[in-house]
């Protein structure tokens, strides 16, 4: 109870440390907002009613007083470019973009564990060495340069799947909620869930790639220690074949070490989703990163941000939640 | 009685060519306890290794013959050696601390071999454990078999490893140095249950360890190994008897002893060594 409280604060002075510097940052860039909103030949006189307005003439200090005793009372301030509440328009945004990153984390699983076992039962033989350049490829090239090929090769020069949106528009689905993906699921509705996924499959394995390499490597290394341990050379003399000690035995032990590395890399999974989502026209939180950053939309940004800090504390949570539960070990006090 | 384990001639080198062990030759009954003893290095444990074939990576046996039940191991499929020694043959581990896995519960643990090699139904299994895991006089069966390994202490999970072996009827188990890793109180007991069990289920064992203390009271007959080769073989009445090898006379000397400490923990003689590093090389020159 303690310790969870204790981590509450930490989270809320994390936040409010997040806010304070990318309040300050995106001040000190260049660029004005307002410039961007008016006519290139407006006069000094409207510039500076318009820079009123939005409390802009004030310090910065004092800028963050007022954003801040609107943030406790829950609004997020008003978007500049957009012209709607900050609040419900990232909140609107999210479900999307959790969907894609969760699509890509669950593909970086498969992709990265199956390698690491192939690895791990065909070791020193010609299917390790394939494992480990593969690995490597995946490694050096980043998310959005996947996202490109992915474009070029499988949408224009043989058109398998969609290439932008999230979903078709002609089926524009009358869902209570923006999780599309998983409403689409929970009501059966599989023909929409089938146009989703095949609108969100190039930009979430753009997304996993680099993920499942650096998965396939940790757990490889990491099964490769296991597979020495006594219990499981106990576990061979048995009778098991190499495939159920790895599998019953070896996984669960090696998959420990790889968690927390894998709750690291999916946060930096969350921060490519801002511009592979860019690339893909997806309607999520990134692509609407972009544009904030572009149109100048100080309260849409920090709103942004914020979020994503949130989205990382909650993948850090995540990951401890795990640990205990797969490890005995730490479950009880 | 039968001979359950006939080794013969066996080789296991490195991939680098290294000789782990030079031609090893013994025979186990069943019902018999027969003792491997040597220093360490001396390659003891690879022979339960070769057996059970969970030799190290890049170690392989080169030649001889291992035979189980009067199969050959050595001539069998990889698929067929696997099931045949799941079936027959168990180990009981140096190590408690390691040799459980400390995510899975002790039940499945003990009755994994028993339900998925033997094809016993799971109740059974479940059942049979819990038995055997009162004959190694763990009061609270029920509770150790939902217990992960580290809810219980070491001294337990030896005897539960002890219980895991003898589980499943197995022919032949091979003890590899199942006291080392224990203190010495714990000792004494560990040995008096493995000696009891196997009297009462008749089976064969091959009790490797570096302890002539140990070998004296458990095993009626015994190899003694020095650099993977066979020094001395026999009868334990003879060995340690009035004239028993150097080797194996400088290996009692080395063995702790309370009532008599003066006498005890001597390092094996130089010119002992010498005789025997003459005998192996003498050894590999006949062998080619």
């Amino acid at each position: 109870m303690q310790n969870a409280i204790l981590r509450l604060l930490t989270t809320l002075v994390t936040l409010f440390g997040v806010a304070v510097v990318v309040f300050v940052v995106i001040r000190l860039a260049p660029g004005d907002p307002i410039a961007m909103m008016l006519p290139p030949g407006a006069s000094e006189d409207d510039i500076a009613r318009l820079r009123a307005n939005y409390g802009l003439d004030r310090s910065v200090p004092a800028q963050f007083g007022i954003w801040l005793s609107g943030v406790v009372q829950g609004d997020f301030g008003t978007s500049i470019s957009l012209r709607q509440d900050v609040g419900s328009l990232v909140l609107g945004r999210l479900p999307a973009t959790l969907e894609l990153a969760g699509l890509a984390l669950i593909l970086a699983i498969l992709l990265g564990t199956t390698l690491a076992v192939i690895g791990t039962l065909r070791r020193q033989r010609m299917a390790e060495s394939a494992v480990d350049l593969w690995n490597g490829m995946m490694l050096s090239i980043p998310d959005f340069l996947w996202g490109l090929i992915f474009i070029v090769l499988l949408g224009v020069v043989v058109p398998l799947f969609p290439i932008s949106g999230r979903i078709d528009p002609s089926l524009n689905p009358d869902y209570a909620t923006n999780f599309l993906l998983l409403e689409s699921l929970v009501r059966l509705d599989f023909r929409v869930t089938a146009d989703l996924l095949s609108h969100m499959f190039l930009p979430a394995l753009a997304l996993a790639l680099p993920l499942s390499a650096v998965i396939a490597q940790v757990l490889k290394q990491s099964l490769k220690e296991v597979m020495h341990l006594d219990y499981v050379v106990l576990a061979r003399a048995k009778g098991f074949t190499e495939i159920t000690v790895l599998f019953r035995e070896a996984l669960r032990n090696a998959v420990l070490p790889t968690l927390t590395l894998v709750g690291v890399q999916f946060t930096f999974l969350i921060g490519g989703t801002v511009i592979v989502e860019k690339l893909f026209s997806y309607e999520g939180l990134g692509n609407l990163a972009i544009d904030a950053v572009i149109n100048r939309d100080l309260p849409l940004i920090q709103g942004i941000v914020l979020l994503f800090a949130v989205l990382f504390i909650a993948t850090n949570l995540i990951v401890d939640l795990t640990y205990a539960a797969l490890n005995p070990r730490l479950r009880h006090g | 009685m039968s001979v359950v384990l006939e080794i013969d001639g066996l080789e296991v080198r490195t991939r680098g060519g290294q000789r782990l062990l030079r031609g090893v030759s013994l025979s186990v009954e069943t019902g018999e306890t027969h003792g491997l003893v040597g220093e360490s290095g001396a390659g003891k444990s690879m022979i339960g290794k070769a057996v059970a074939g969970i030799l190290p990576r890049g170690v392989t046996v080169t030649d001889g013959s291992i035979r189980l039940d009067g199969q050959d191991l050595l001539a069998l499929g990889r698929t067929k050696r696997r099931r045949l020694v799941g079936e027959r043959v168990a180990i009981i581990p140096q190590d408690p601390l390691t040799a459980l896995n400390p995510c899975r519960r002790i039940g499945g643990q003990i009755t994994d071999r028993l339900i998925h090699i033997l094809g016993w139904d799971a109740k059974r299994a479940r059942l049979r454990a819990a038995e055997l895991l009162e004959e190694v006089a763990i009061r609270d069966p029920a509770r150790v078999l939902n217990a992960y390994p580290h809810e219980i202490s070491g001294g337990m999970r030896q005897r539960v490893l002890i219980a895991a072996a003898f589980a499943a009827e197995p022919a032949l188990i091979i003890a590899d140095e199942p006291t080392t890793a224990l203190d010495v109180t714990v000792q004494k007991q560990v040995l008096r249950l493995i000696g009891d069990l196997q009297a009462r289920h008749g089976t064969a064992l091959l009790f490797v360890t570096h302890d002539m203390g140990v070998v004296a009271k458990l095993c009626p007959s015994l190899t003694v190994l020095y650099a993977g080769h066979v020094v001395d073989q026999g009868k334990a009445a003879r060995i340690f008897g009035p004239a028993p090898h150097p080797y194996a006379r400088a290996l009692i000397a080395a063995t702790p002893r309370y009532d008599r400490p003066e006498e005890s923990l001597l390092p094996v003689p130089q010119d002992v060594i010498d005789a025997l590093d003459r005998e192996v090389a003498q050894a590999d020159g006949a062998h080619g």
